[in-house]
């Protein structure tokens, strides 16, 4: 029987197909070294006001990259699966447990011992068993902001490496410039290593990108401002500038009146009561 | 047994001749050979994902090979003719059909073996490690899926050519291998005939997830009960001896002609 499509019997009749799975996967491996490389040089970023409203058009590829033209939406679905294997894989391999009409079947009961399903996290070191997922992700889809952070908060973190999560957030900041929340977590990560000058230049920024915000009356862009404003006044708290914290405090109880604790941390201030300690609690929070 | 291991000494002769396994082998080393070449954050010692994706390959590759390999040598024989000299001699059927899936299975487990130390190898090199006794386990049990499919690509093939007995077997493997599995979870959602009919598949069709040890030799588990093991292990050798039966049982009677073959 003649059949329109046959299976190759051996590696030579197979080479067609083989070539062309070699020609997929070369061509899928220079997309994904393509998405972060600009079709345009340093003409696409000319225009402040383009750059700032462009988050979700650079995001689906209209001033990213050949890649981006290319794969368009697929791009961004393959950067959700790898970030959800990085998911996966911090907990151990267990997906996401759906709803199943049983439980008690012999196979599932054999399934549950041959795969676990233990509800557990990787710790410490382990973590960065996820990493190469969020790097995939990253290089998949590198204006996911979420990616980033996620991935500079678990190397800063459980992996020790301070160095390598600024690295990170630093290639954010290049993928995604004026991006606030980028500012505030470098911020964070210098305050705790204690390099109090790198921490103001960040949290500065920060607060300059923050004015640029797309949706600055959100709640996330507000308790954003304000988490950023109260790490400003620590730092004018340590460098002893009173009247700067005085201000900084302030600006959060505009938008947050009903965080009153930070109304008697100003008055303890303006009479100049507990100055060397309360910075520093919150400091020992970080 | 002699005739049977004659049978099977046949298809390794053969096998060393064709470039399958080496294809195979050679891109089974290159993806890995990528993907370790990564530089994930600066960071080193990173395996599981090295792992992960070796054993899935390795799976993948077992899988292509073990129905390639088995849904092809009773065809082959008829269509070259010498299915007619081998049955003159006092072969029976039966020992024609164990031999070929004893020589299929062994190959492809060879093969398997072969790609198991490959990326053993890549993982050691790159600073990682396996529980050794876990990935033993791990490997007798898809050795166990192995001979399953070997026995199912030599079933369909007692009555089909081998395009047609290779398509029926990779539907009917991949469908074991990805739905079957995921049935419980659709179920949840379907009444009446639907969900009698998906009932009706889970207990039809085999269960290859059972097989499948890798995330416990990735994320670092142990080794799985033995008791769970040994009771895995007999329900491949069930399912073996079952699909063997089915095909002595298609082959036994078929009459081959001359003018029919080719």
């Amino acid at each position: 029987m003649n059949s329109a499509f046959r299976i190759p019997h051996s590696a030579f009749e197979a080479r067609p197909w083989l070539g062309m799975i070699v020609i997929l996967e070369t061509f899928f491996c220079i997309s994904c070294w393509l998405t972060v490389v600009p079709i345009s040089g340093r003409d696409s970023y000319a225009s402040l006001d383009r750059l700032l409203s462009r988050d979700e058009e650079a995001r689906v590829g209209k001033y990213g990259s050949v890649a981006s033209a290319l794969l368009g939406e697929s791009r961004l679905a393959l950067s959700g699966h790898f970030y959800e294997m990085a998911d996966m894989y911090f907990h151990k391999g267990v997906e996401h447990v759906h709803t199943r009409a049983f439980e008690s079947g012999i196979f599932q009961k054999l399934l549950k011992d041959i795969s676990p399903e233990r509800h557990v996290h990787l710790g410490g070191q382990e973590v960065k068993e996820i990493m190469p997922w969020l790097w995939l992700a990253i290089h998949t889809d590198p204006h996911n902001i979420d990616i980033y952070l996620v991935a500079a908060f678990w190397l800063a973190r459980e992996c020790g490496r301070p160095d390598l999560a600024i690295e990170v957030l630093r290639e954010a900041q290049c993928n995604n410039p004026f991006n606030y929340q980028i500012q505030l977590d470098k911020g964070c990560i210098y305050l705790k290593e204690k390099k109090l000058e790198e921490a103001r230049q960040a949290f500065d920024a920060a607060l300059a990108f923050w004015s640029h915000n797309e949706n600055p009356h959100s709640r996330d862009a507000q308790e954003g401002k304000a988490t950023i404003l109260l790490y400003r006044a620590l730092l004018h708290e340590a460098n002893r500038e009173k009247e700067q914290a005085i201000k900084r405090l302030s600006e959060i109880l505009e938008m947050f009146p009903g965080r009153t604790h930070l109304k008697q941390r100003i008055e303890m201030l303006e009479r100049e009561i507990n100055l060397l300690y309360w910075h520093l609690s919150i400091w020992m929070l970080l | 047994m002699t005739r049977i291991r004659t049978v099977a000494f046949i298809i390794w002769i053969e096998m060393i001749r064709k470039k399958d396994v080496y294809v195979l082998l050679i891109l089974l080393g290159t993806l890995l050979v990528a993907l370790v070449s990564l530089n994930i954050f600066g960071l080193g010692g990173v395996v599981g994902y090295v792992k992960d994706v070796g054993l899935l390959m390795a799976w993948i590759f077992g899988w292509i090979l073990a129905v390639n390999v088995s849904s092809r040598e009773l065809p082959q024989e008829e269509t070259r003719g010498t299915i007619f000299p081998l049955l003159a001699k006092p072969v029976t059927r039966f020992e024609l059909i164990a031999g070929k899936w004893v020589g299929s299975w062994s190959i492809v487990a060879f093969a398997t073996l072969v790609f198991y130390l490959l990326i053993m190898g890549i993982v050691l090199a790159r600073g990682g490690a396996f529980s050794p006794v876990t990935l033993v386990q791990g490997y007798i049990l898809h050795c166990a899926a192995l001979g399953v499919i070997s026995a199912i690509g030599i079933a369909f093939s007692t009555r089909m050519n081998h395009d047609a007995a290779a398509s029926i077997s990779y539907v009917l493997t991949g469908t074991a291998f990805l739905v079957i599995p995921r049935i419980p979870e659709f179920m949840a959602r379907e009444t009446g005939f639907g969900a009698g009919a998906l009932m009706f598949l889970y207990n039809l069709i085999p269960h290859f997830e059972v097989f499948d040890m890798r995330k416990r030799i990735v994320h670092d588990y142990g080794t799985a009960g033995w008791g769970t093991f040994f009771l895995v292990l007999a329900y491949g050798i069930l399912l073996i001896s079952l699909f063997i039966l089915v095909a002595w049982l298609a082959y036994r009677k078929k009459r081959f002609s001359r003018g029919d073959l080719g």
